[in-house]
């Protein structure tokens, strides 16, 4: 290491340790495995030490991906959507929208990984190569995506569509 | 043989499921809302989040354009800009008024002066305003809905409409509201005259036949709307796509717009998309005043 390093290279060569559901052990750097909110206040509440940090609900693969996301995007500063009342599914760039070519069960362990390390750009990325899946899609095919279980009545489910008949008319 | 397994497919939660619905189009987001009783539900929450932070904004206003067809054949037009008094969060359906202080011939909060409509085509409309509607009973009446921005300066001096919705408008003396012909009608039946008799009786009884509803009376547009809504024919009268409530000024049949109940979710579709009315005779530009010389240097013809 240089000795005039700064204290941000410094920081930049730290590693953390991190195990997946299992039992692999990863090690990343400290910066950009701080891209999740989760490892990040983890770090805060444990102090610098050698243990790996155990990740029971990610699995290896998804891990690798996840720090791939987090490596690539290490030097991008992350803004929270929140307030952004204008959600669009149109602005993913083109290196995002290549790592989200994956089949859709890799998509939505992401979703999850990305939930549960709370990595705020990635669950928005993928939930927006989602959506973008299934714009098109009939409400059978999202229940079937989704595993979602349609508990109307017959009767209920006819008053429905036909309250949003007008959708289907441009 | 190989045998092909299908790859285990994790199931999303709801609350992450409802994530990716945030970047779902209004107009696909309502059709989902046949999923489930949940997504039905919390779609709805969606949409009256994404309404709010659209429509709670005193420029954001809409327009209705009424066209009466004099003896069925001679058109003619009024125009009226509405402000945005109330959302039913239930039922996703917004209430605009007619604020009845605001200077003829002007639009939004700031009294932005209107020199006339500009229409698809070579029409210009020059009625101004908020004006009443000199109508007969007989009158066949249409009306188109739109959105538009009132936040608007000289330098920008044409006012860009999006279309909402249109249908015909017929309502008979008695107030009668037949919703018979409904399927092919994008409005419900609308209440455009007022009895002035205050006859409280507002039978919706329907004993002989319950796809008519009586309303006799102004007040009782609201027991009318909630007819519609709870009735036994609520499907038919769920067709509705707009109500437009008038009333009228004097016994000559001078009727002011008062008040235009609308989908919430047709209004954020209409936003979203920005939608232009591509049938004739539909608005394409509200023109502020001093800004029909854009016309004249585009050599447009003005009718």
């Amino acid at each position: 290491m240089a000795t005039g390093s700064t204290s941000t290279n410094i920081s930049e060569l730290k590693k953390i340790k991190l195990t997946s559901s299992e039992g692999t052990e990863f090690v990343v750097d400290k910066d950009v495995g701080e891209k999740s909110i989760l490892l990040k206040n983890m770090l805060e509440d444990v102090g610098e030490n050698d243990m790996a940090i155990p990740l029971p609900n990610v699995t290896g693969p998804i891990l690798t991906k996840v720090i791939e996301y987090c490596t690539h995007h290490r030097d991008d500063f992350f803004i929270s959507q929140d307030d952004d009342n204008k959600k669009t599914s149109d602005d993913i760039d083109e290196w995002d929208s290549e790592f989200c070519k994956v089949d859709q069960g890799t998509l939505f362990e992401l979703i999850l990984a990305a939930n549960y390390l709370d990595i705020k750009p990635l669950l928005d990325l993928t939930c927006k190569t989602v959506a973008n899946m299934i714009k098109g899609k009939s409400p059978e095919e999202i229940r079937k995506t989704f595993n979602i279980a349609n508990d109307f009545t017959p009767e209920e489910e006819i008053q429905v569509k036909r309250e949003n008949e007008w959708c289907e008319e441009r | 043989m190989k045998i092909y397994t299908k790859p285990s497919v994790p199931v999303l939660p709801v609350e992450l499921i409802l994530e990716i619905f945030k970047y779902i189009p209004t107009r696909n987001l309502c059709r989902f809302m046949v999923l489930s009783r949940t997504f039905d539900t919390e779609i709805k929450k969606i949409i009256v989040k994404r309404f709010n932070e659209t429509f709670w904004n005193k420029h954001r206003r809409l327009l209705v354009f009424l066209t009466r067809y004099i003896l069925d054949l001679v058109p003619a037009h009024n125009g009226f800009d509405l402000t945005l008094d109330k959302l039913d969060n239930k039922d996703l359906i917004a209430t605009f008024i007619v604020d009845l202080s605001q200077p003829k011939g002007t639009i939004g909060p700031n009294h932005t002066s209107i020199w006339g409509l500009k229409l698809r085509g070579d029409g210009v409309v020059r009625n101004p305003l908020n004006e009443p509607i000199w109508t007969l009973p007989a009158d066949r009446k249409e009306a188109r809905i739109y959105l538009f921005d009132s936040d608007t300066d000289r330098d920008h001096p044409l006012i860009r409409a999006f279309y909402v919705t249109k249908g015909n408008l017929r309502a008979s003396d008695d107030t009668i509201i037949d919703c018979v012909n409904c399927d092919n009608n994008p409005f419900e039946k609308t209440v455009v005259n007022n009895n002035d008799n205050d006859d409280t009786d507002n039978d919706t009884s329907n004993s002989n036949n319950d796809t008519k509803i009586k309303l006799s009376n102004m007040d009782n547009a609201e027991g009318w709307w909630k007819h519609d809504l709870i009735g036994r024919k609520h499907h038919k009268a769920f067709r509705a796509r707009a109500h437009l409530i008038c009333k009228n000024e004097s016994r000559y049949q001078n009727e002011m717009l008062r008040e235009v109940r609308v989908s919430a979710s047709m209004l954020l579709v209409a936003a979203d998309e920005k939608r232009k009315d591509r049938g004739v005779g539909g608005v394409k530009f509200l023109v502020v005043e001093g800004g029909q010389s854009s016309f004249r240097r585009r050599g447009c013809v003005i009718s």
